[in-house]
């Protein structure tokens, strides 16, 4: 291919590729714009671009919607659910990993299969058990419902991260002198906590986001951020700057933890099909 | 030339190695038998209460036999509903698999700023279904303060209400918009993970772009594309928070998926035993692309 | 007393019995070199001396202790691993003070004992460098001094040299035969290349499919082979391995026919009867050009090193011979040649391939 052939190439993806980006990621910035405008200049036709921003719907969205509260809340399911998670996961993911037989890849395969069950086909139960053990609207039953959720994926994370660390490492240790539970301390968990924080993160988002089981079972003592911006759902139009406001506090966050494990999303949620 | 192995097997020593003992099921007990709860506990009393005639407002629960299944199968919403469904999980399928592919292949050379823009076009992913749908709703396809309507009206068009006319189409949009990152992140990375050797060898072979495309690169996203299609049937089944945020199945059923169904029949109908009818049969699709996607992914482990 | 001694030694795994029966002595202060093609079973040996497989069958003494229900971890052996399997997040001196952590010893000590196998491999200006800023061949003595610094029984090497360029691999060698004179130290070491087995070894263990073939010095083995495996295997190049059949009894002597236009008139021996088909074994710097030589063949091949020329000659049925001539050999591909015994050593073996002294 000639050089200036090439170069036109280049400088069209570079074009395309920005475009697209920005295409894609244009309705988040026009939200995030909306959320310092005004109602007025928010709902304005023309929509404007510049306008003098304010913090006012950031504040009147806490009366709305009592926004502190279910920020609480998602902060606290997301991060008991992940942890409780990553608890249960981690000495089954060590077993799989180290100790793989017949039988525990079976066991690996049946967790998986599970995550794929719908949600909905279990909703009427879990539904009716919670009302009968008066558990609707608890935070508790939100982090266990959560938690479940996403144990297969999270077991599947840290499997898959143990398993990259080099069996002839852990044999070194173990010509070394290292019994298992020294070889877990000195040698395991310092070669595999990026991976426990990746799944922590991965855990997080896919608790934050969550909002089957949020809009079903919480209302006002529980819900979380999700449950928060659906009540806008039937609002009728004056509310959006103040929706921007809300759903831009409600995913910001998200974004940064999101934007840091790009690539350990794309294991997690594919079960390591594609590296 | 090298063999392409998108799996994870690694480390595959010639014989199996002898391990430590320890004792194994201690740590293995506790996520399996929380699992195991998990999936049979709700399973058992779905399959129970569609054989229940029970309504909420009207208890206690009868035995009603087949009645939930023979009123599910002779709704009149039912076939809709399952054409939704359908329309629901195919429709984003197709958008994110052209456009996934049309975008991993752009991001797939260096440019200036790319990890920058690559960043911005997964974006929409971290977004909570429920404000996705909300800011479309409000910020785009409203017919007064939408951008859309203000776009129509410049050229002259009469602004269109989306989800009165469009329903359908503008909840594909939105569960579109919501998973092309998804689609673009996978076979991104398993563009990258294609030798270069194999496509210079092409290339030596006298193959022109499009013929190294569809000869070379193609066929190693074969399976990435399984998996990405897989995965999209099962989350695309269960649309929800899209739906009760915009149209709330509406107009008439013209938007309820499976997913939904149950929920208006459930907890909005309070009819306990055809919703658990349907959940069966939604559990039911699911599983069989459950199984073939997991039968998929043991060759790997 | 015996450093180790394995008896009977067995190894199953599932259906399979990879490892048949292997018995060995080794003499403390040996090197001891254990050598195959793939899959012969070397490593899994080693590994069972290491203790990280276990021994189905047999007995394994070190020092004279029975050691089969030993755990790897306390058999005071140190291993060095092909891929080296240092500690990636740990420096080199923490690498090699592991041992010492896991067994107790305090810190003053450890740092002595780091320091000292770290001038012996000159690794001292790299104490506290992680294993990614280190060279293949910097990562490589980082594993030995990990093993060094343990004062092990005796040393395991599990081909620790067929991860390093060829340039790098000769001065290792040189190095690793150093080390042992100067450490006094057994070491057991297990490679697939002969050339390392023949440079570095006290005694030579060939191994396949699970059984010895032959133990012995590289010397006993390049000239007195037990069988045509273990010929061919050692030495490059290759042994000549010829068909023979025994075509006339001289008296003294006796006469091989090696093809239509070939043979071979060699000392008597009362196994080579008339007719009896044989393999003659003839290494390439034995043969020689020769106007009186009893072979004739056509140059098919040949290449000039420099030091030495390989020629590669046809003499018929089918048989190549590989002969290692002078540098300036006025040869040419196409050349019809006359081939006669250069050196006077040959190896003869019968039907099934045992040779036959």
């Amino acid at each position: 291919m000639s050089r200036a052939k090439s170069e036109k190439i280049d400088l069209l993806r570079m074009i395309l590729g920005w475009f697209v980006g920005i295409l894609m990621a244009f309705p988040v910035f026009w939200m995030a714009l909306a959320a310092f405008k005004t109602e007025q200049d928010a709902a304005s036709i023309p929509p404007k671009l510049f306008f003098s921003p304010t913090l006012e719907n950031f504040v009147a969205m806490n009366e709305r919607v009592d926004y502190v509260r279910h920020a609480w809340n998602s902060i606290v399911v997301s991060a008991s659910s992940t942890l409780i998670a990553i608890a249960l996961a981690a000495p089954a993911a060590y077993v799989m990993a180290f100790y793989a037989t017949k039988s525990t890849r079976k066991l690996m395969l049946w967790m998986l299969s599970i995550r794929f069950m719908p949600a909905v086909g279990v909703l009427i139960p879990i539904y009716l058990i919670l009302v009968h053990f008066n558990l609707i609207d608890t935070k508790f039953a939100l982090i266990v419902i959560t938690c479940l959720s996403n144990l297969p994926i999270i077991v599947w994370m840290l499997y898959s991260y143990f398993k990259e660390v080099p069996v002839e490492i852990l044999e070194a240790a173990r010509m070394d002198g290292a019994r298992p539970l020294r070889q877990l301390r000195y040698l395991l968990i310092p070669l595999t906590a990026p991976g426990f924080a990746s799944t922590a993160l991965l855990g997080v988002i896919l608790a934050w986001n969550e909002a089957f089981w949020c809009i079903n079972i919480t209302a006002t003592e529980a819900g979380t951020l999700a449950l928060a911006i659906a009540s806008f759902a039937n609002s009728e139009g004056q509310f959006w700057a103040k929706l921007s406001a809300a759903s831009l506090a409600s995913v910001g966050p998200i974004f940064i933890f999101g934007w840091i494990t790009q690539r350990q999303l794309v294991r997690g949620l594919t079960f390591g099909a594609v590296k | 030339m090298k063999m392409m192995n998108t799996s994870t097997i690694h480390n595959k020593s010639k014989s199996p190695r002898s391990k430590q003992k320890i004792r194994v099921w201690p740590l293995l007990l506790p996520s399996v038998s929380v699992l195991a709860i998990w999936a049979v506990v709700p399973l058992v009393l779905t399959i129970w209460y569609s054989f229940q005639n029970y309504n909420l407002q009207a208890p206690p629960a009868v035995f009603g036999g087949l009645i939930n299944f023979e009123f599910l199968f002779t709704d009149g919403d039912l076939p809709v509903v399952v054409m939704n469904t359908l329309v629901m999980v195919f429709g984003p399928m197709l958008i994110t698999v052209i456009l996934g592919l049309a975008f991993a292949t752009l991001y797939d050379g260096p440019f200036p700023g790319r990890s920058i823009a690559r960043l911005l076009v997964i974006t929409p992913f971290f977004v909570m279904p429920t404000v996705a749908a909300l800011v479309w709703k409000n910020l785009f396809f409203h017919p007064v303060w939408g951008l859309l309507a203000w776009a129509e009206k410049l050229v002259g068009l009469e602004p269109i209400d989306w989800f009165s006319s469009h329903p359908m189409l503008a909840i594909i949009i939105i569960v579109s918009w919501l998973w092309t990152p998804f689609s673009t992140l996978i076979l991104l990375t398993a563009l990258q993970s294609l030798d270069r050797e194999q496509i210079e060898a092409a290339r030596m072979d006298g193959a022109k772009s499009v013929s190294r495309f569809i000869y070379v690169v193609l066929p190693h996203l074969r399976r990435p594309v399984a998996v990405l299609l897989m995965l999209e049937t099962i989350f695309f089944l269960s649309t929800y928070a899209e739906i009760y945020v915009t149209t709330m199945g509406g107009p008439g059923a013209a938007t309820t998926n499976i997913p939904f169904y149950i929920f208006s029949r459930a907890l909005m109908g309070f009819d306990v035993g055809l919703a658990s009818a349907a959940g069966i049969f939604a559990i039911l699709i699911a599983n069989i692309v459950a199984f073939f996607f997991v039968r998929n992914l043991s060759e790997q482990l | 007393m015996t450093a180790l001694v394995l008896k009977n030694v067995k190894k199953q795994y599932g259906e399979v019995l990879t490892i048949k029966g292997v018995d060995l002595e080794v003499a403390p202060e040996e090197f001891i070199v254990l050598v195959g093609p793939s899959g012969c079973g070397k490593s899994t040996l080693l590994r069972m001396i290491a203790g990280l497989e276990e021994i189905t069958s047999g007995d394994l003494f070190i020092d004279g202790e029975q050691m089969n229900d030993v755990e790897a971890d306390s058999r005071g052996l140190a291993m060095v691993f092909q891929s080296y399997a240092l500690y990636p997040h740990m420096t080199v001196a923490d690498n090699m003070g592991f041992a010492l952590k896991m067994a107790g010893i305090p810190k003053p000590e450890r740092d002595r004992k780091v320091s000292d196998a770290a001038k012996i491999l000159q690794l001292e200006h790299l104490l506290d460098r992680t294993p990614k800023q280190l060279s293949g061949g910097q990562r490589q003595r980082v594993a030995i001094g990990r093993a060094i610094v343990r004062q092990p029984k005796i040393f395991l090497f599990d081909e620790p040299l067929s991860n390093l360029d060829a340039s790098l691999r000769v001065q290792m060698r040189i190095e690793l035969a150093e080390l042992h004179r100067k450490l006094n130290a057994t070491m057991i070491y297990v490679t697939h290349d002969q050339v390392e087995a023949m440079t570095m070894a006290d005694r030579i263990v060939v191994l396949r499919d699970g059984i010895i073939e032959q133990v012995g010095t590289p010397l006993k083995l390049y000239n007195k082979p037990a069988n045509t495996f273990v010929a061919s295997f050692i030495g490059s190049p290759k042994m000549n391995l010829l068909e023979a059949q025994v075509e006339e009894d001289l008296g003294a002597l006796v006469k091989l026919r090696l093809s239509p236009g070939s043979h071979m008139v060699l000392p008597a021996n009362p196994q080579l009867t008339v007719g009896r088909k044989v393999t003659l074994g003839l290494r390439p710097e034995t043969l020689g050009l020769s106007d009186s030589g009893t072979i004739a063949g056509i140059i098919a091949v040949v290449e000039h090193l420099g030091g030495e020329t390989l020629s590669y000659i046809d003499i018929g049925s089918g048989t190549r011979l590989t002969v290692k001539l002078d540098a300036m050999s006025p040869v040419a591909v196409g050349d019809t040649v006359r081939l006669g015994l250069a050196v006077d050593r040959h190896v003869i073996f019968d039907e099934s391939g045992v040779a036959l002294y």
